[in-house]
């Protein structure tokens, strides 16, 4: 899949959440059971959404960490990014 | 040793290791307003997540999370609900910002907005708005770090003492260190909160009710209204779905806008690090989950504090914890504390003299960094005057602050992606939103389905935003070109 779409998916994504934890369409999870690790349905299903959204943005960064974006030339970061790389890998 | 002997020592051992750290910060940052402000650009992934998620998460997450989740129940959802959300688009405008500030030389929010739109006037504006916001905001940290102190010690350390302490260190490593000691500080401090608030979010609930999900079933069977959105509102009365909606709106719009967290663009080492940043947020996110939890392990509480945000600290001193526990406890909160109100006192300072005063005299870099650190004093001094001396207005104060952050918004999109904007048309909506928001925060009953101010501002804020540029014309369309083409690429030296 290209960058493109995956962009377009993130931004589709986080507009679902926006609707799935306001008015009208928090109106899906807002139960209390079944409890989800204890948790009622209405907290877990917000923190499913907060949980998911690092997912997605994994994905996102996977695909734009494919080397430099055609659209940008010269996108900074290409620059020393070995040696970046391998501090914040430490770091992590 | 008494009780309170035992936790005030351990509450000072965490400050003077918080105070070595914020001292040792400094020792290699450059003597220079770039190092001050921005740390030389040099930060990593490491200490830019903890900068995101301690300076976010302030004493209102630590006392008022459990507080809102014990008298409000699942009111305070929302908090869990816009974090995520408003650092989001930050992973595309973390980095335009960054390009700009590493091509410009910029190191706060209004430098980069007047770089696209210049005008005096809008930068003097917006660093006026950021002090009126701040000093509510720092009072508050600075409350909250002197009522925890006072809580556990039986009073013994009263709040105005409390504070002092506390905030004492703050400013000692603020101005020796700059953000580099706001960095590595809340970096101790984010692992800090992660790891006490994770424990007792466990550890409570098993203790008092044999589980977290023996908990909420009890919670269901008794006050079933606190676990569905959403929740109450203040008077215990059920909350509107517009109120809360929009409160969640207003935040996710305004996070990223606080001057504080924008200006941390400025301070990373790379592009990788800011999106990084965003990508693990999520992660730190999720430690509201325990805070929520030790909020409802109080709703079944047989006693109840004096106020709802104490519940944390007394349901702590009742439950007959070991001294360990809570002198870590206390800890904790002190850390969420402290590690916002370094942020605010060290931007609010660095904003005042780049955006206000810097705008009506050339100062060199070392006059503009001495300016800095006596503003920090300075704003710290009249904060502390009113922690000690406060009335309700300064809560009220910083939630309707929200509303005037989340303006910041329109123009700041428009500044990273939209070529047309112009400066007239910039001026207009910031001045026409936030005059509506003030307007609805005072006429609060006039809100239509009790809609966050900030997003009627908003409503009003757009359409003059692109009206007024659709009938002005920018006398520099080149700038305008020049500036996107920084923001995308990273300038012309790359």
């Amino acid at each position: 899949m290209s960058v493109r779409w995956i962009r377009g998916g993130t931004i589709l994504f986080f507009l679902l959440f926006v609707a799935g934890v306001t008015w009208p369409g928090m109106i899906l999870g807002n139960r209390i059971f079944p409890l989800i690790f204890g948790l009622p349905f209405s907290m877990a299903w917000i923190a499913s959404w907060v949980g998911l959204s690092f997912f997605v943005l994994v994905i996102l960064d996977r695909a734009e960490g494919k080397g430099p974006d055609p659209t940008v030339p010269g996108e900074s970061g290409a620059g020393g990014s070995g040696a970046e790389r391998a501090t914040t890998d430490g770091e992590g | 040793m008494e009780r309170w002997q035992l936790i005030g020592a351990i509450i000072a051992l965490y400050l003077a290791v918080t105070l070595g750290i914020g001292l040792r910060a400094g020792r290699k940052a450059s003597k220079s307003v770039t190092g001050y402000v921005a740390g030389d650009r040099a930060f990593g992934l490491l200490i830019m997540y903890f900068i995101f998620g301690a300076t976010m998460f302030s004493a209102f997450a630590f006392l008022g999370g459990p507080g809102w989740a014990y008298s409000r129940g699942a009111a305070a959802f929302y908090i869990l609900s816009y974090g995520v959300l408003g650092m989001a688009p930050w992973y595309s405008m973390g980095p335009r910002a960054a390009r700009l500030g590493r091509e410009y030389g910029y190191v706060t929010q209004a430098q980069l907005l007047v770089g696209r739109f210049p005008s005096r006037f809008l930068s003097v504006l917006m660093a006026v708005l950021t002090v009126l916001a701040f000093i509510p905001y720092i009072t508050l940290q600075m409350r909250g770090a002197g009522i925890v102190i006072e809580a556990v010690t039986d009073g013994h350390v009263p709040l105005w003492l409390g504070a002092a302490v506390a905030y004492g260190i703050v400013l000692l490593y603020v101005l020796t260190s700059g953000v580099a000691a706001v960095g590595w500080t809340n970096t101790f401090q984010g692992i800090f909160m992660l790891i006490i608030a994770w424990t007792l979010g466990i550890y409570l609930p098993f203790r008092l009710y044999g589980g977290v999900g023996d908990m909420f079933t009890r919670i269901a069977a008794q006050r079933p209204e606190l676990l569905t959105v959403p929740g109450l509102a203040a008077n215990g009365e059920p909350w509107s779905w517009g109120g809360y909606s929009t409160a969640i709106l207003v935040s996710a719009i305004g996070v990223a806008m606080w001057p504080h967290l924008f200006m941390k663009a400025f301070t990373a080492k790379n592009d990788e690090t800011i999106r990084r940043t965003v990508v693990l947020f999520p992660t730190f996110q999720l430690f509201l989950i325990p805070v929520f939890i030790i909020g409802f392990a109080g709703v079944l509480f047989p006693e109840a504090p004096p106020e709802a945000d104490f519940i944390l600290p007394f349901m702590i001193l009742k439950s007959q914890l070991p001294a360990v526990v809570v002198g870590l406890f206390c800890a904790g909160a002190l850390s969420a504390s402290m590690s916002t109100g370094d942020a605010l006192l060290h931007a609010g300072a660095s904003v005042a003299v780049e955006d206000g005063v810097g705008r009506f005299r050339t100062l060199d870099d070392r006059q503009q960094r001495v300016l800095m650190r006596a503003l920090v004093v300075g704003m710290g001094a009249v904060a502390y005057f009113f922690a000690l001396y406060q009335g309700v207005s300064l809560v009220v104060l910083l939630l309707s602050s929200y509303g005037i952050i989340a303006q910041f918004t329109p123009p700041l999109v428009a500044a990273l992606y939209w070529r047309r904007a112009t400066t007239p048309g910039i001026v207009a909506g910031l001045i026409s939103g936030s005059v509506v928001t003030l307007f609805f925060f005072f006429n609060s009953g006039l809100r239509p389905w009790d809609l966050h101010e900030g997003i009627l501002g908003l409503m009003v804020h757009v359409p003059v935003l692109l009206l007024v540029t659709l009938f002005t014309r920018n006398p520099d369309p080149g700038r305008a070109e020049t500036f996107l083409r920084v923001a995308r690429t990273g300038g012309n030296r790359s």
